[in-house]
């Protein structure tokens, strides 16, 4: 009799610890699945929210505020159940909002214990607001998809692999700068457009989708997969005269010196791959395929100096140059201003590649 | 009651110091260590291992000539019956705070990452209520419990080693940049984070091994600690960068926050879920001390009245305080406390009893 009393009580003790106080119930709150943050017309932001409900298709709100928080604040008085961020996906930011210091902008995604970490993050040419709309307006329901569209670019290679929470660390880098996915709205709903680079926290450029592959190999980001299309003849780009090849393996390496108080970097990458597409006549013996191996390496070697040369340009040290300085010449590191070094200093970029399968003909 | 019933083996020994050891502290641990000597904070880390070695030789150093008695009888002998008595009530004090102390940061903790909106009180209550059930026990069954919940390191191991493999070892370079001073500085933080050596005082004449055994599993068990402690720092310093991790108090929660699965995401809640009984284990083993030296001290046999009023001294002590840099303050505080009694304490009284026994030996002779 004693044991039953005892699991009765022990029972009933269970409805003691149902955490009543944090409940929350799916029914109680609107869920914000991605979120776009624009310059405000009257106040500082304007944010706009996809909000799915129960029933209805997913919607977009928008909403003005001084901060971040605020004009969360501000959604709640639109809404008739109050709206939960813990699920939300992807945070586009406008490209002239992005104007601003990144770290002044997320603040309350990091400070909120429920806010999703794992929220993919996004430049968008023009307004995040005309970007969501113009996904919404193509694909109503797909909308809460729109993380999935930046990691099949993660996959191929176009965007590196970047969420809020790995922004974080560069955001308190000194020594590498913030590389983010480039969407721009497009015919049929958004598309990618390659990478928007940072110089200290700050847009200052775009890498296209064709350019972003390379930087993204040089500096050790690879996907699952990356594909290049090279011009086998100089000046030529008639259709048939264009290898196109999909790397499977690549590997980069960084030296760093300092000759004379001047930095010289030296990357060499080298990457295997598979021909994807070649439809001239020749045969994958040992001399074709060596032409090919130096023909493709040099030409991609000149597609990195190029990309190399953007992102002096533009400031942005996306390689993390500068951590390797702070690691391993830290006296050099002290003693310079980077900001200032950066965009003089010599970045040689070696390019092998070793075209290893053919595809299944020959 | 049946004296050798209650006795321990050396391998419960070691459960029972690792559960000791490893509480609260882990959680805060990386970023305590890096805001003091930055990169090098895993440095620090292992000096306070060697340290800790050292203290747990001479606490053993001490026991040893005593094995059938514990500290609140250890201290009247050394130093005389009436400074005895206030060592041993500074000692139940010092046991009494820390638990109320890995209380404190633990509900701070909880109420700041999972329960916001319950009332503080009800967490603690509801910590205390296990600690109580657990620390009126026998040191036998407390030891059976701890050795079964242990399994659960493996887990959390696991969550932890995650985020180390996305992380970058170039934030750890260059060795030593923080200079040698804050090195030894960020001793004093690790050493806190690995009190738990002085159990022996307590528990010792409840080992059933020889001298030798328990010096050796000590020694182990804080070998494997301090490799528990190393592997959490490291994961969290490659996983964040320098600057970030100066404004990530719980790294290691933030660092599984991201992490997410294809069946679950949020791992930091998973991971505190299976931490909370960790902690209670800490927090348990520590009233457990504090009730047990009471009754020597006072001379009464009544384990659940004593720890049922040691338990309800923490759950009073922690109420007070609910400001984060009101805690910090008390944090702070309480680990200067902690290094004297702990480091400081042992020390003195090996010294006071070598210099006893030379005298002994000389009166003999």
């Amino acid at each position: 009799m004693k044991i039953w009393c005892k699991s009765v009580s022990l029972c009933l003790l269970l409805c003691v610890l149902t955490g009543c106080w944090d409940q929350i119930l799916l029914k109680d709150v609107r869920l914000i699945l991605n979120t776009g943050l624009d310059e405000g017309t009257q106040e500082n932001l304007r944010t706009t929210f996809v909000v799915v409900d129960k029933k209805s298709k997913p919607r977009l709100v928008a909403a003005e505020g001084n901060t971040p928080r605020d004009t969360r604040v501000n959604l709640a008085k639109e809404l008739t159940r109050a709206p939960d961020t813990s699920k939300n996906r992807l945070v586009a930011i406008g490209d002239k909002m992005a104007k601003n210091k990144l770290g002044d902008i997320l603040d309350v995604f990091y400070r909120d214990p429920k806010s999703a970490l794992s929220a993919k993050i996004v430049i968008v040419d023009g307004k995040a607001n005309d970007f969501l709309a113009n996904e919404h307006k193509h694909k109503p329901d797909l909308i809460v998809n729109l993380d999935r569209q930046v990691i099949s670019a993660e996959k191929i290679t176009i965007v590196p692999n970047i969420n809020l929470q790995s922004v974080l660390k560069f955001i308190h880098d000194p020594g590498q700068d913030i590389v983010l996915p480039y969407m721009g709205p497009g015919h049929s709903g958004s598309r990618v457009k390659g990478v928007a680079l940072f110089s200290n926290q700050v847009l200052s450029g775009f890498l296209s989708d064709s350019e972003s592959p390379i930087y993204l190999l040089l500096a050790g980001q690879m996907g699952e997969t990356a594909t290049f299309s090279v011009k086998t003849e100089k000046n030529t780009n008639k259709v048939g005269s264009l290898l196109t090849l999909r790397v499977y393996k690549a590997h980069s390496q960084m030296k760093l010196a300092i000759v004379d108080q001047q930095v010289q970097v030296n990357i060499q990458l080298t990457m295997k791959a598979q021909v994807e597409e070649y439809p001239q006549e020749h045969q994958f013996d040992e001399s074709n395929v060596k032409k090919l191996n130096a023909f493709i390496s040099a030409e991609l070697t000149e597609d990195a100096r190029q990309v190399i040369q953007k992102l002096q340009k533009m400031n942005c040290d996306a390689l993390g140059i500068g951590r390797r300085l702070i690691a391993f010449h830290h006296d050099y590191w002290k003693t310079s201003n980077w900001d200032e070094v950066y965009p003089g200093i010599k970045i040689e970029p070696h390019v092998t590649v070793k075209l290893t399968r053919p595809g299944i003909i020959n | 009651m049946g004296e050798t019933k209650n006795k321990i083996s050396s391998t419960q020994l070691a459960f029972f110091t690792i559960q000791t050891a490893i509480g609260e502290g882990a959680l805060t641990l990386p970023f305590g260590l890096h805001a003091i000597s930055s990169g090098d904070g895993w440095i620090s880390l292992l000096l306070a291992g060697i340290t800790t070695q050292i203290i747990i030789v001479l606490i053993w150093g001490i026991c040893r000539r005593y094995p059938e008695l514990t500290l609140m009888d250890i201290l009247p002998k050394l130093v005389g019956k009436l400074l005895g008595r206030v060592v041993s009530v500074l000692f139940i004090a010092y046991f009494t705070a820390l638990a109320s102390i890995v209380l404190l940061n633990y509900t701070r903790i909880i109420s700041s990452w999972i329960f916001p909106t319950t009332p503080r009180w009800v967490i603690m209550a509801l910590m205390m209520l296990t600690t109580f059930y657990l620390a009126k026990e026998s040191l036998r069954m407390i030891v059976r419990f701890e050795v079964l919940l242990s399994s659960i390191f493996v887990i959390l191991l696991g969550l932890v080693m995650f985020p180390l493999f996305k992380g970058n070892v170039l934030y750890l370079l260059p060795i030593g940049i923080s200079g040698s001073g804050s090195i030894i500085k960020g001793i004093e933080n690790a050493a806190i984070a690995m009190a738990g050596f002085e159990l022996m005082f307590v528990i010792y004449p409840q080992i059933q091994s020889k001298d030798r055994t328990v010096l050796k599993t000590m020694m182990l068990s804080y070998v494997i600690i301090t490799l528990f402690y190393l592997i959490i720092v490291i994961s969290c310093f490659v996983f964040f960068s320098p600057k970030e991790m100066d404004i990530v108090p719980e790294p290691v929660l933030y660092m599984l926050k991201a992490v997410s699965f294809r069946f679950f995401e949020r791992t930091d809640l998973i991971f505190l879920s299976f931490w909370v009984p960790i902690v209670m284990t800490s927090i348990a083993n520590y009233v457990f001390f504090a009730a047990t030296s009471i009754q020597k001290l006072l001379k009464v046999n009544q384990p659940t009245l004593v720890t049922f009023i040691v338990v309800m001294v923490c759950w009073l002590l922690v109420l007070m305080p609910s400001d984060v840099l009101q805690m910090e303050t008390i944090n702070k505080w309480f680990s200067k406390a902690t290094l004297i009694m702990i480091y400081g304490f042992p020390i003195l009284l090996f010294a006071v009893s070598v210099w006893k026994h030379r005298k002994n030996k000389t009166v003999v002779e």
